[in-house]
């Protein structure tokens, strides 16, 4: 929601608008998601809140908008999310600004508390993760605390919903009440270190630690995920093990799937019969459009359902700051910041996501190379490529199911196939480093939030509702345009050839050069707009002499690609291309959007494209080799 | 001595931060980290533990005012601290 929309609603006075800030890691997110339930419009499931969401609740009968701002430190805005923040609350929008404070480490929060209240008066400080205080044996005095603040002090735990009506009352208090809450003045000269003087003085008089150290159990936990031996192997086995479970769960969603979706297309068939339809017209429907979209469901949708939950569970613990820390070390040598270890596991769930995450890196430089390499790690719309293709060709075997040795293998390959990925992002990143992108890497500060107990339920809502439906979703709308011209293609005639296999003679003789034929590179062409409708599309182009009825197995696939002149190095290079080409129609607006410069749209274009296509030469060229001896 | 000397589990109080610089060409980064850095709380007088290292030595993760935070070495050089 723009800054205007919100004055509008200001003007009719039913609405109150409450913006929420805090620090980082302090479960922000959560009391947003239990203030406005479902009640709300996320444009962010990046496991961190990068743009601003925004939700309503009724409380004695007046109607809030809350406004949901990125984690920030301080207002001293140096990064676009803080900067954002700021904007917010300095240009004096919300009626009330909520604080949101980790009750665990209250000293460096307060900082961000005392910074707000010296731009606005209206303001709720609400200490969360009591809970976790407790266990820790802290004791903070909150009225001692509203006394030297001069604000309403509220205690929450929010992931266990207590407190969340006193603080929906101390924000109605205080927005009915403007100027009678004189917030504490700090001194005349502003300067940081008076601001952590002051917070240091609130600190003492307000809390008891018993005990001032790092939790023990942190530590050891810590400890063992980021040691040289046992980090490493950790997070691989991680990688392998999400891998795993996303192939033998997939298998087990696409049987389910498959049969009702594909059993429809005669029952479709008998209705275009019923009402009389014309015969294209039967066919540019059901041939056309209902296929694709059933193609990309039954393809699209299984990994999707399990890799996002697996994935929003490893966020929620606290996982990916460690595993940012661990692959330091690479991107330093690279050049580049430690944080895009972070946008590039974002970029497995979505690339266009990842991209928009990158505003967590404040130097210019950095963010440019997050946002260029991003592309390099796959997302969830070419798992489905990955996952078949392995399966059907480096694993020998079509039979995926849980235990058996195939998709242990399957796995392996997909846990090599991305580490290979990975290291592509370190080189490209070192590359651009070192030409267009020359510059030392800024010093970069990486909190690391103690573990937290994922909340299940809330974890399986979010990655179905915000991540599986919302991408789904998109494919579809891509899927069924898609279709219906491709169905065009194949039945618009030109001198006795359809469109779709002009083209692809066309693109032929290039294609061969990367051990493709013209219809691959043809559907990856066409797939531009979602990578999700590669696989349907080639499949469609090697059917279109025959009736395409369904995704059965991946026996039956692999019988249709073999047929068709498929060998492992069609499959090694189709592989290799999935992974390194132009990003897809979403992700390249959202580079523009977020680079402003059509230059460097076109470069995160360029970049990934020409490495696949030499890649996939010199993989032709070596095949060659060998077959000569 | 330095902040990037301390041994893992030492704690020390930090004595002054220097101007850190990402990189040499771009003077404006400089005032801007030091900055950031006092956002965190880590200024003159704040006492700091060295927790542990990442697998590769850097960056290593310090134990701040409550909060973790990893640093790189390039930036822990910047920092001189006094042993407690």
């Amino acid at each position: 929601m723009s800054v205007k929309t919100i004055k509008i609603n200001n003007k009719n006075n039913i609405n109150i608008t409450v913006a929420l800030a805090g620090n980082p890691n302090v479960g922000k997110s959560t009391v947003f998601n239990y203030l406005t339930g479902l009640n709300q419009h996320t444009g962010n499931w990046c496991g961190k809140t990068v743009s601003t969401a925004y939700g309503q609740y009724k409380h004695n009968g007046k109607i809030y908008t809350v406004v949901d701002i990125p984690g920030t430190y301080s207002l001293n805005a140096t990064s676009g999310e803080e900067k954002t923040a700021c904007d917010f609350i300095v240009s004096g929008c919300p009626d009330v600004t909520v604080v949101i404070a980790d009750a665990t480490c209250l000293e460096r929060n307060l900082n961000l508390v005392l910074q707000i209240l010296e731009v606005s008066d209206s303001v709720v400080l609400c200490v969360n993760l009591l809970d976790e205080a407790k266990k820790r044996k802290i004791h903070i005095d909150l009225k001692k605390l509203s006394e030297l603040l001069g604000i309403l002090v509220v205690g929450t735990s929010a992931a266990k919903k207590s407190g969340l009506k006193e603080l929906m009352d101390a924000i109605t208090q205080t927005a009915e009440n403007p100027g009678i809450y004189k917030p504490l003045e700090i001194m005349p000269e502003n300067n940081t270190k008076n601001f952590i003087g002051k917070c240091e003085e609130i600190y003492n008089q307000t809390v008891v630690c018993e005990n001032p150290e790092y939790k023990a159990k942190d530590k050891k936990a810590d400890k063992i995920l980021t040691s040289k031996f046992t980090g490493i192997l950790i997070m691989i086995a991680g990688l392998f093990g999400i891998l795993w479970l996303t192939l033998v769960g997939t298998n087990i969603i696409s049987d389910f799937l498959s049969v009702p979706l594909f059993g429809a297309i005669g029952r479709l068939y008998s209705f275009f019969d019923f009402i009389y339809a014309p015969v294209w017209l039967k066919s540019l429907i059901v041939d056309g459009v209902y296929k694709t979209l059933a193609w990309v469901v039954s393809v699209m949708l299984p990994p999707m359902a399990v890799f996002f939950p697996l994935f929003t569970l490893l966020e929620d613990l606290g996982y990916l700051p460690r595993v940012a820390f661990n692959l330091d070390n690479f991107f330093r040598k690279a050049d580049a910041h430690g944080k895009q270890a972070l946008t590039a596991c974002m970029g497995f769930g979505c690339n266009a996501c990842g991209v928009i995450g990158c505003r967590i890196i404040d130097s210019p430089r950095e963010r440019l190379i997050a946002i260029l390499t991003n592309n390099f790690i796959p997302c969830n719309g070419r798992f489905p490529v990955l996952i078949s293709v392995t399966a059907i060709f480096f694993s020998h075997g079509s039979n995926t199911s849980p235990g058996s040795a195939n998709s242990l293998i399957s796995a392996l390959f997909l846990t090599l196939f991305i580490i290979f990925s990975i290291a592509m992002t370190f080189v490209v990143s070192k590359i651009l480093s070192k030409t267009i992108l020359k510059g030392l890497p800024s010093s970069f500060q990486l909190e690391l939030p103690p573990f937290r107990r994922p909340q299940i339920a809330n974890i399986i809502i979010r990655s179905i509702f915000d991540r599986t439906l919302f991408v789904l979703g998109r494919a579809i709308t891509v899927a069924a345009p898609a279709g219906l011209i491709i169905w065009i293609m194949t039945n618009a005639n030109i001198s006795g050839a359809n469109l779709l296999s002009r083209f692809a003679e066309f693109l032929n003789p290039f294609a061969r050069l990367m051990s493709f034929d013209g219809y691959i590179l043809l559907a990856f062409i066409l797939g531009f707009p979602a990578n999700e409708i590669v696989i349907p599309i080639i499949l469609m182009s090697y059917m279109s002499a025959q009736s395409l009825t369904g995704f059965e197995n991946l026996a039956q696939l692999r019988d249709i690609l073999i047929n068709n002149g498929w060998t492992w190095v069609t499959a090694a290079c189709m592989i290799i291309f999935t992974l390194f080409h132009f990003p897809c129609g979403t992700t390249c607006l959202t580079i523009k959007k977020e680079t402003k410069s059509i230059k460097w749209t076109v470069a995160s274009i360029i970049i990934p494209t020409v490495i696949g296509i030499i890649l996939c030469m010199c993989v032709t060229g070596i095949a060659n080799i060998i077959k000569l001896f | 001595m330095l902040l990037s000397e301390l041994k893992i589990g030492e704690k020390a109080k930090i004595i002054n931060i220097s101007d850190i610089s990402g990189s040499k060409n771009d003077k404006s980064d400089k005032s801007i980290d030091k900055q950031r850095l006092s956002d965190l709380g880590i200024i003159e007088g704040t006492r700091i533990e060295t927790l542990y290292k990442s697998p590769f030595g850097n960056p290593v993760a310090y134990f701040i005012r409550g909060t973790v935070f990893a640093l790189r070495n390039e930036t822990a050089e910047k920092i001189t601290v006094e042993k407690i």
